[in-house]
């Protein structure tokens, strides 16, 4: 198993550089002198040739990335062109943000597209079956930002849809990690916690859609092939019953299939809270960067899209550890 | 042959997309006939009174006394454009961004999977690694970050949706060509001395064909997602422009006055999709029956 995990930890080093490199090669290839890019519009030349030596612009291009992997190294992904903060203070106070509301996707994706999954598999062909794929295939056809809409006109008036907390909450909760829905509820700030719930419920629905009718489709060819299988009949004819059977030998062994589509989900998830964050008005990474965008925040954009590479890489290298945990063909080498 | 056709017209899903399909190509054809509508129509002078009118069946706003009672399915607009007119317009910019886009995954796609899957050893690692690059950045990003090298335009976006494409395509394709490159014709070609190029085009290509269709037409309704989302982030055709995801982004701030400026491309999207996708699911159900998902 560690020899395993080792191995994989290796694999991810040269995609990992990779990802630095193109990363790196963004700002450079942008059209423009790199130094105005950097410096703005309104820079004059006494300001880009400060910005050329401070940013190294005038050394080859591998001793520019030689020095920008250095800073890195250090935790400095240089300054904000908007706020004129350092970029990592800036994503250090969003991405939490960011984390709670695609973590609670996935929750909700997993649990309920499970459980529809697992539904429609027990009765193949069934209305139930056909309703639920049905539902499935419209929702993996839906753009996450034209939901995000729709929930806002049907319940918006009942429902917060922008912002992590209620503005008058805020003085006597007064956060003090950018991890409001944890902190609540350690503090047991049980009104805050209210608040902060109901924030989270639309951008996270919103955002769980995709993942969610994956996951039940999958859930469901999974089911279907394991339970045709010898020993569920074995099961039954044991005497176990049906609950049983599914959920203790089916369930267990059509696990597998659904963490792997939920590892490569998280790209999706990542690239989705880019367009929900921006519906909700939801203060992370993802709206950070679209508004980075607007504002030709090259370093602020840098930083969040290496951010976001490096996320995806990681939790699919957590992915297949898991992965080699549940099915030991996997770490054993063997065909699957 | 016969088995997989007579599989593909009982494949009821497979015809549903494919007419949901071809009802939006009539419809993009002759939006403007059908409509009325195209772009620059509406009188700069009257677009005050035709503003932000609701669709004319709910009916429940007076219209002032001077302005002529017509008819408007889906309202109007903040510009006082008709909605049904701008959405219906709209699907000749995500019917052929969607299709240019796939065609560049494809063409891309295509000859990397081949060679990475053919050839395999030191080359396919490189040429899987670098994808595993490219798959990293979420797919929005990485179509961002190309329409910001590139410059802002229609080409650009067509080819930033089609790049951000291609390691999907020669991922999948590189999977197939590891199976079809072992078949024993293959080997045999092989033996008879036929070369490499001869046995890529001749013997693996035409045996990856169904996985290419399919993967295509899923490919189209994903492009046409990713248009939608860079349009929406303003990443997309000019301000003005009937492109739905650009059309629900103008209209978002007044979506308690006008919900349906928002909702019709919103649903037109999932619709167009919906197509893509019911066809696309099909085709892999009738092609390679032993590819359920």
């Amino acid at each position: 198993m560690n020899g395993y995990v080792l191995q994989r930890l290796l694999g991810a080093v040269p995609v990992l550089f990779g990802v630095t490199v193109l990363a790196f090669l963004f700002v450079r290839m942008i059209p423009g002198d790199p130094a105005r890019n950097i410096a703005g519009e309104r820079a004059n030349e006494e300001i880009l040739a400060q910005v050329r030596r401070v940013h190294g612009l005038d050394e080859p291009l591998p001793a520019q990335y030689a020095r920008f992997l250095g800073r890195i190294a250090q935790g400095d992904l240089g300054t904000s062109l908007q706020t004129n903060e350092p970029v990592t203070r800036e994503i250090a106070a969003r991405f939490p943000a960011t984390i709670e509301l695609t973590l609670c996707a996935v929750l909700l994706a997993t649990v309920i597209g499970v459980a529809l999954g697992i539904v429609a598999s027990l009765r193949p062909g069934s209305v139930l079956d056909l309703v639920t794929m049905g539902g499935a295939l419209v929702g993996v056809s839906l753009p996450v930002f034209c939901l995000g809409y729709v929930l806002i006109i049907a319940v918006g008036d009942h429902m917060p849809y922008a912002g992590r907390l209620d503005e008058g909450l805020r003085d006597g909760f007064a956060p003090r990690t950018p991890f409001y829905l944890v902190e609540a509820l350690v503090r047991g700030e049980w009104a805050a916690l209210r608040s902060v719930v109901a924030h989270l419920a639309l951008p996270a629905l919103a955002l769980s859609t995709v993942p969610l009718a994956v996951v039940a489709r999958i859930t469901r060819s999974s089911m279907l092939e394991v339970l045709s299988q010898d020993y569920v009949r074995t099961a039954r004819a044991k005497g176990l019953s049906r609950a049983a059977v599914v959920l203790r030998h089916a369930l267990r062994n059509a696990t597998i299939p659904i963490v792997t589509v939920l590892g490569v989900q998280t790209g999706y998830l990542l690239g989705g809270a880019v367009l929900t964050e921006t519906v909700f008005a939801w203060p992370g990474l993802g709206r950070f960067v679209v508004t980075a965008i607007g504002e030709r925040d090259y370093p602020a954009i840098q930083g969040g899209v290496l951010l976001f590479a490096t996320t995806f890489v990681l939790v699919n290298l957590l992915v297949d550890v898991l992965y080699a945990r549940l099915d030991p063909r996997v770490r054993l080498g063997g065909t699957s | 042959m016969s088995r997989a056709l007579r599989r593909a017209a009982r494949h009821k899903g497979m015809w549903v997309g494919g007419v949901i399909v071809l009802v939006w190509v009539v419809l993009a054809l002759l939006a403007v006939p059908l409509t009325g509508w195209s772009p620059g129509t509406v009188d700069p002078d009257l677009a005050l009174d035709y503003q932000s009118l609701p669709p004319s069946w709910l009916r429940s706003v007076e219209l002032p006394p001077d302005v002529e009672p017509r008819r408007f399915l889906a309202g109007t607009d903040d510009g006082g454009n008709d909605v049904l007119g701008r959405v219906l317009y709209g699907a000749r910019y995500s019917l052929v961004i969607g299709f240019v886009a796939v065609a560049i995954s494809v063409a891309l796609g295509v000859p990397l999977g081949l060679v990475s899957g053919y050839y395999g050893g030191r080359l396919d690692g490189l040429i899987m690694r670098c994808l595993d690059v490219v798959m990293a950045f979420p797919t929005i990003l990485l179509a961002i970050g190309i329409v910001t090298v590139l410059g802002q335009s229609l080409t650009n976006l067509m080819i930033a949706v089609g790049l951000v494409g291609v390691p999907g395509v020669a991922r999948q394709l590189r999977a197939q060509v590891l199976v079809v490159r072992e078949l024993e014709y293959v080997q045999a070609a092989r033996a008879l001395g036929a070369g490499h190029l001869r046995v890529l085009g001749l013997h693996v290509l035409p045996n990856c064909l169904a996985p290419i269709i399919v993967l295509a037409t899923l490919g189209t309704a994903t492009a046409i997602l990713e248009t939608a989302g860079l349009g929406f982030v303003g990443l997309g055709p000019e301000p003005g422009t009937p492109e739905w995801g650009l059309m629900i982004s103008e209209s978002r701030n007044l979506i308690s006055r006008a919900p349906w400026a928002v909702i019709t491309p919103g649903a037109a999207i999932v619709l167009l999709v919906l197509g893509f996708n019911l066809v696309g699911d099909g085709l892999r159900d009738v092609l390679d029956p032993r590819g359920r998902a």
